[in-house]
């Protein structure tokens, strides 16, 4: 079910993770990345994987509920495996066979970069309220606002869109029972039979996306909202020790994954 | 024509997670050919779950359901044929509209169904009668049309498909007293006219009294109460418990009846309480 | 002194050859609460756009605690003066969180942080939805969000509160919790209700009711007045109670009863009584014995 997506979805909860600046989480998140990609031997994966843990550890997320997340990217994290281990050139396992120690090495190095790339993110985006992040967000882009580029509009569209997710992917249930009861058979066909056959879902989702943004901005200007200037927060973020010594795990990761990397470990 | 029966019907959504949520439980009837029935029930109370089994669109989890004996969920062929013969209107129908034509969005189920060009025109005209839907519109876009004509444009889209049992979930919400009846008298004339069973989920329990033959209401995934309008709406104590309103004639009764006025058990019509008040009184009986 | 004025307000849209308004005038009181009934296309939301500059009117005036609604110069003065409610909860709410949603209208004002706070928590309180103020709002009922809707826009601290079919989309629990919360709201804190809605049962707790028909007012006056002309809201096709119905239905049949009751227990004790009062009863009888009771 189309339910089961947990993209974007935050998981409320009073652990240090959650009270974090959400500036220090995005920052985090990037030297997490950058760390991740500069890992080549299989110390600096292990490094990574156990800084992944102690990060779901702390912020009480499940192992469970960021392999749901991960169940959408099956798909391309089997692609990406199965690619490095055929198109990979070595020493063959058996004599003569194209699979190679080589390919199968890089497959599952590339398998866990993916996997603990959206592990990373998910736990960003479950321990931080979607405001709180587009806030982060603003606040780091913040001096690009002297560049004339419109950081408060991109924000608050980004917040809408996370806000309409999960009602649009109720809406897209809903239309596709009302189409399958009308005898619509999105299962049989070939490629572009199938392409159109969304048509009955996809129009409705569109008229109705439309509608609520119209209704959405009546709303939005009934409550006084004229753009960035002048606002206030309710939640004011302020930097704490946490963020300092967080900041300081964080660059000492970086440190130790280039260190081992200098080291071919 | 189809008789309905549901077997000890089950249905746990998302089980086996911590989200788990038993929607239906042991519900066990049988609708027979061309019954107009009410289901009540307030929200979350299983009724819309229990509707999406009655043409295949959920499978229960356990219990069958089964279409003139035949269990419809027996192959592919059996749940796709069931989608005909049960025709199910969602809640705010006219969300479902598509087609850049009042015409061809009618003609969408009956297209499906892989039907011939000229009965599909039949049909579609069929209809659009019965819902009141002018053929002047035909030609015209199913978005520019007002709220209460595009949901009865979305009606007719599944009426259509000429189902033997015609489902509707809350087919007038939203709208205003004048169409509502609208909408009804359209559904009461499809009824009358091809001989359907139809089963329509209701939170207006006026509508529910006046019109169907049969009113059965849900509480908590179980059947709380199943007979004709009067055995039902004699125990409107029952009613309110449920957390259920009960039609404004009902009230005026019992509060009648507790001032000591002698009026018969059943009364949900402002009809039957009109004579019934003017009977105690003595009055209009000459 | 009323807090909204209406003067010979005429309104279309504009790809529309009708007028959806056709002089309005309107006076609404400071403190009350009035309900506007119509059916649809009657003009009863367009009148509610009015009220806070959503829509200008293309002839005449409104004016909002004094302030004309077309000075572009104070239109933030009136939106924060009249706080409007929507019809879908969903296409309302900003947040992905309960108080971050209902924080949104004083941010926008530049209220003081901590201020902001006081008003969320208060708000959540007023429409009791403080314990879910962490949860997500695509989570809760309909009625629940229409509640957090409201609460949204009582933390601007409007003085009057409007709301356009709050009720259309809810089941019939949805609707107690709103009718209950907006009349709890004009009885307890003082605030101007304005309910639109094509429920009659939503305006029998009103002071006032205001029926709307073809861009008209076609009736005015407390409930039980508007609804005891039974003709008339039959004419513009709008249900009246049970209560008033037989009542007018026994009077037809020679009783004298008051068309004005809105509740069944006054209805019955009405009814009740006139057996012995009425003389037109009497008459009525046919001479017939009456029933044993």
């Amino acid at each position: 079910m189309l339910k089961d997506i947990t993209l974007g979805q935050y998981f409320p909860g009073d652990t240090v993770a959650h009270r974090l600046d959400p500036r220090t989480k995005l920052i985090l998140v990037f030297l997490y990345i950058v760390a991740l990609f500069q890992a080549s031997g299989w110390a600096g994966y292990a490094l990574v994987l156990a800084a992944t843990v102690a990060c779901m550890a702390v912020s009480h997320i499940s192992p469970r509920s960021i392999f749901k997340g991960l169940k959408p990217m099956l798909f391309i994290i089997a692609l990406t495996a199965l690619l490095n281990i055929f198109y990979t050139t070595g020493r063959p396992i058996v004599p003569g066979w194209i699979i190679t120690w080589e390919g199968i090495e890089r497959a599952v190095k590339m398998m866990l970069r993916i996997t603990l790339l959206i592990a990373g993110t998910f736990l960003l985006t479950y321990t931080t309220s979607p405001m709180e992040l587009t806030d982060g967000l603003e606040l780091l882009m913040n001096p690009l606002k002297k560049l004339r580029v419109p950081v408060h509009e991109m924000t608050i569209m980004m917040s809408m869109a996370l806000r309409f997710i999960p009602t649009l992917i109720e809406e897209t249930d809903k239309i596709m029972s009302a189409q399958k009861a009308r005898g619509a058979d999105f299962e049989t066909g070939n490629l572009l039979q199938r392409a159109r056959a969304l048509l009955p879902i996809l129009v409705p989702l569109f008229v109705s996306a439309f509608r609520r943004a119209d209704e959405l901005a009546v709303a939005m200007e009934s409550r006084c909202y004229h753009g960035g200037e002048g606002r206030t927060r309710m939640k004011q973020l302020s930097m704490e020790r946490r963020d300092a010594i967080a900041f300081a795990c964080g660059l000492l990761l970086l440190a130790a994954v280039i260190v081992l990397k200098h080291w071919r470990l | 024509m189809s008789v309905l029966t549901v077997e000890e019907l089950c249905h746990t959504y998302s089980a086996h997670t911590p989200f788990e949520k038993v929607a239906v439980e042991g519900v066990s009837l049988t609708i027979p050919a061309g019954q107009f029935v009410g289901l009540l029930g307030h929200t979350g109370s299983g009724k819309s779950t229990f509707i999406q089994h009655l043409n295949a669109l959920l499978q229960p989890t356990s219990g069958r359901v089964l279409l003139d004996g035949e269990d419809i969920h027996k192959d592919k062929a059996s749940r796709r044929d069931v989608k005909r013969k049960v025709g199910l209107v969602f809640q705010y129908p006219e969300y479902q509209l598509f087609e850049e034509t009042v015409f061809a969005d009618i003609a969408f189920g009956p297209k499906n169904m892989g039907i011939a060009k000229e009965e599909i025109d039949e049909r579609v005209r069929e209809a659009a009668g019965f819902v009141g839907v002018d053929e002047s519109l035909f030609a015209r876009s199913p978005l520019e049309l007002s709220g209460g004509q595009k949901r009865r444009v979305a009606i007719a889209g599944v009426i259509a498909m000429r189902p033997g049992v015609l489902i509707l979930d809350e087919p007038t919400a939203g709208l205003d007293p004048a169409g509502c009846r609208q909408i009804m008298d359209n559904i009461c004339r499809y009824r009358e006219q091809s001989g359907a069973t139809v089963i329509i989920v209701s939170h207006n329990m006026d509508d529910a009294a006046r019109l169907t033959e049969r009113l059965i209401v849900f509480d908590h995934g179980h059947v709380a109460m199943d007979g004709t309008p009067e055995e039902v709406f004699s125990r409107p104590k029952e009613l309110i418990n449920i957390g259920l309103a009960v039609p404004q004639a009902t009230s005026v009764a019992m509060a009648l009846r507790e001032r000591g006025m002698a009026l018969p058990e059943a009364i949900y019509t402002h009809r039957q309480l009109l004579e019934a008040v003017k009977r105690a009184k003595g009055v209009g009986t000459c | 002194m009323s807090i909204i004025r209406f003067e010979n307000v005429h309104f279309s849209y504009p790809d529309s050859d009708r007028d959806s308004l056709c002089g309005v005038d309107l006076e609404i009181e400071e403190g009350s609460f009035v309900a506007v009934l119509g059916h649809n296309g009657s003009g009863k939301s367009t009148l509610a756009k009015h009220m806070n500059a959503i829509l200008l009117p293309t002839g005449g005036k409104v004016f909002v605690n004094g302030i004309d609604t077309a000075d572009e110069q104070r239109l933030l003065d009136v939106r924060r003066c009249v706080g409007m409610v929507f019809q879908n909860p969903d296409n309302q709410i900003v947040a992905n969180v309960v108080e971050e949603d209902v924080a949104f209208a004083p941010e926008n004002l530049g209220v003081p942080p901590e201020e902001i706070r006081e008003r969320v928590d208060s708000a959540l309180r007023t429409v009791g939805m403080f314990e879910y103020r962490q949860h997500a709002p695509h989570l809760l009922s309909g009625g629940q969000k229409q509640r957090v809707a409201i609460a949204g826009v009582i933390a601007m601290q409007p003085r009057v509160l409007v709301l356009d079919e709050p009720t259309a989309m809810l089941d019939p629990q949805g609707r107690r919790e709103v009718v209950a919360t907006v009349t709890r709201l004009c009885r307890e804190s003082g605030m101007t209700v304005v309910l639109i809605t094509h429920h009659m049962e939503e305006c029998v707790g009103a002071d006032r009711l205001v029926v709307m028909s073809n861009g008209k007012i076609a009736a005015d006056g407390t409930p039980g007045e508007v609804f005891s002309q039974v003709e008339l809201m039959e004419r513009e096709g709008l249900d009246v109670p049970e209560t008033v119905r037989l009542c007018f239905d026994l009077n037809k049949a020679g009783f004298s009863l008051p068309l004005d009751i809105l509740q069944a227990e006054p209805c019955a004790d009405a009814v009740m009584r006139a057996s012995d009062e009425s003389p037109a009863f009497t008459a009525a009888r046919c001479g017939r014995d009456r029933k044993d009771q």
